[in-house]
């Protein structure tokens, strides 16, 4: 048994074959993280002894001889911004250090109908804002291949934790990319779904237009398999369409041919680092090998998307935050002369410094005189941006782009140039603003850290995507694991 | 150039305090960020109709009363309570 190669699959098994019990499993995972977590830093918060619970019930099924679903038994991180009743729920961030969720966001209830052996809540940017995990107002994560890189962000704990080994299979968000820069930085595979397949109903809302919900994993089946489960309508998240949710992962067939591969031009650049592109070339002439038709394309409006992100998400941040008063939950200021002061003061204390910025960003181009200019604009431009995804699906089945400019960065590099470390999304954010799902894959190793590859498809398209996923797992040069 | 005064204003109409440091490095950081976007006015989007989100379509659910099943839970939630009434400071001085 090695820890670091198990798969969802695998694990499934054996614990129906009784080569292992489940108690057994989480043991396993609860010495690797009272190992490697002071140094990686993925946690903040760990509740081993509901997680032993857990696992002991899964076990009594088993010896019951009930059937246990693929999922049951599994340790698993959740992010730090999902609500997880009874279990603190921080999103990051000081202002709320103390507060204890008081219900289940709905795919950590449906992971828990599944059995699900949840281990603890990771580390995150507060309020999932950031590209490195440092604006943690905690600790920042590390990454597993090299410490004194970050892992990425804004989800950064969550691919750390799978990367390391220290949980099976984690649950991130990404609003503009903060599922599939960390997952190509942590060398996992990264799943953001399509706008409207998987419900935010219980998500601490950063911009409500942009955010989703999806799996790291290490392999590209067990993203489809933990999918099946967190896919579906939700009352309580009326963006969630009324569609009947696939069995992702039974359906999945490692196969290109015939199909359409776009290349988008403006994705490989001035800026995207020559060894990345090397790689990605090289899995392109493999896709094309086995079937494949690369086509180069264009979307012109590649530039506009990061600018039409920073007006959009600030927006709707100024908006989702306003909650954040320091009087119904969370941590409470110290009193002071008026209300005014008081919320001023609860709010300056116990935001950090890009939370704030981004408020103040998103008041500005939210206010009179402004508003047409700035917030109006960019939602026509999103639009056009949308459009031309959905002209350029009339040729091609599938984009096929680099998930980030560069290798992980140093912890400390970005952190003083807010402007610098929004640029580490430039290739994951338009699949945001147009609602199209996004998967990123271990492409292979550059100066032994790992890189991803991403695939845009059309809404709804993900069964596309992780087909061609599995393929490039099979093409790749092998991924290291990290050596911890 | 965004000034000093604006970001005042900008974090009295958000209930932000800013320390006077923080006033002058987010003034910076703020022009520059809103230099960056301002490529967008550029663009030609007359015709063009905003997408505030990107759902096919919202699934309104009936508007009929539902209990939160767990109230107790969620006021024990509260910062600081009376009974079961949140306490919040006094609005006139």
């Amino acid at each position: 048994m090695n820890i670091q190669t198990e798969t969802i699959f695998s694990w499934h098994d054996k614990l129906v074959k009784k080569e292992v019990s489940a108690v057994e499993i989480l043991t396993l995972y609860k010495k690797r993280i009272e190992k490697l977590d002071k140094e990686i830093q993925a946690f903040l918060t760990l509740d081993f002894e509901h997680a032993l619970q857990q696992a002991k019930n899964i076990d009594e099924q088993i010896k019951q001889k009930q059937e246990i679903s693929l999922l049951a038994g599994l340790p698993v991180g959740v992010k730090d911004v999902l609500m997880t009743k009874g279990l603190r729920t921080t999103a990051g961030s000081k202002i709320l250090d103390k507060y204890q969720a008081v219900y289940d966001a709905t795919v950590v209830a449906r992971l828990k109908d599944q059995g699900m052996v949840m281990v603890g809540k990771n580390n995150c940017d507060e309020f999932a804002m950031g590209s490195s995990t440092e604006n943690s107002a905690f600790y920042p994560t590390k990454n597993p291949y090299d410490l004194t890189r970050v892992p990425g962000g804004s989800s950064g704990g969550s691919a750390a934790a799978v990367a390391a080994s220290e949980v099976v299979y984690s649950l991130g968000t990404d609003t503009g990319g903060s599922i599939r820069q960390p997952a190509a930085f942590c060398g996992v595979v990264g799943l953001k779904p399509t706008y409207g397949l998987v419900s935010r109903y219980g998500l601490i809302a950063m911009a409500s237009s942009l955010d989703c919900i999806g799996p790291f994993t290490k392999t590209v089946a067990e993203s489809a398999a933990v999918l099946s489960i967190i896919a579906g309508h939700d009352a309580n998240d009326a963006t969630t369409q009324d569609k009947k949710i696939k069995n992702y992962h039974a359906e999945l067939s490692a196969n290109v041919k015939g199909l359409k591969v776009g290349l988008p031009q403006e994705y490989f650049i001035k800026g995207l680092d020559e060894k990345i592109k090397s790689i990605i070339m090289k899995l392109v002439r493999q896709l094309a090998n086995q079937g494949a038709e690369i086509i180069d394309v264009s979307l012109p409006l590649t530039e506009y998307a990061l600018p039409v992100y920073y007006i959009i998400m600030p927006a709707e941040v100024s908006s989702n935050l306003a909650k954040f008063d320091g009087l119904r939950f969370g941590s409470r200021g110290k009193e002071q002369k008026n209300l005014f002061a008081y919320y001023a003061h609860t709010r300056g204390q116990g935001f950090g410094a890009e939370v704030r910025r981004r408020i103040l960003i998103g008041t500005y181009v939210l206010s009179a005189g402004y508003v047409d200019d700035y917030y109006l604009q960019a939602q026509k431009v999103r639009t056009k941006i949308y459009q031309d995804f959905t002209k350029i699906f009339t040729t091609v089945d599938v984009l096929l782009t680099p998930t980030t400019p560069t290798i992980p960065f140093k912890l400390g590099d970005k952190i003083s140039d807010p402007l610098q470390m929004y640029l580490s999304d430039i290739y994951t954010v338009s699949a945001n603003l147009a609602g199209l799902p996004g998967l990123s894959v271990p492409a292979g190793m550059v100066e032994n850290l790992p890189v991803g590859v991403q695939l845009i498809g059309p809404r709804f398209s993900e069964s596309t995507l992780f087909n061609i996923g599995l393929v490039i797992e099979e093409l790749r040069e092998p991924i290291n694991q990290p050596n911890l | 150039m965004i000034d000093k005064k604006q970001i005042e204003h900008l974090a009295r109409l958000s209930r932000i305090s800013l320390s006077s440091e923080e006033i002058i490095s987010f003034q910076h950081q703020v022009a520059d960020i809103l230099n960056f976007v301002s490529i967008l006015q550029k663009i030609d989007t007359s015709d063009i109709i905003p997408s505030f989100y990107l759902a096919e379509q919202t699934n309104f659910r009936d508007d009929e009363i539902k209990v939160f099943p767990d109230r107790d839970n969620l006021i024990s939630a509260m910062p600081e309570k009376k009974d079961s009434l949140l306490k919040i400071p006094k609005i006139f001085s």
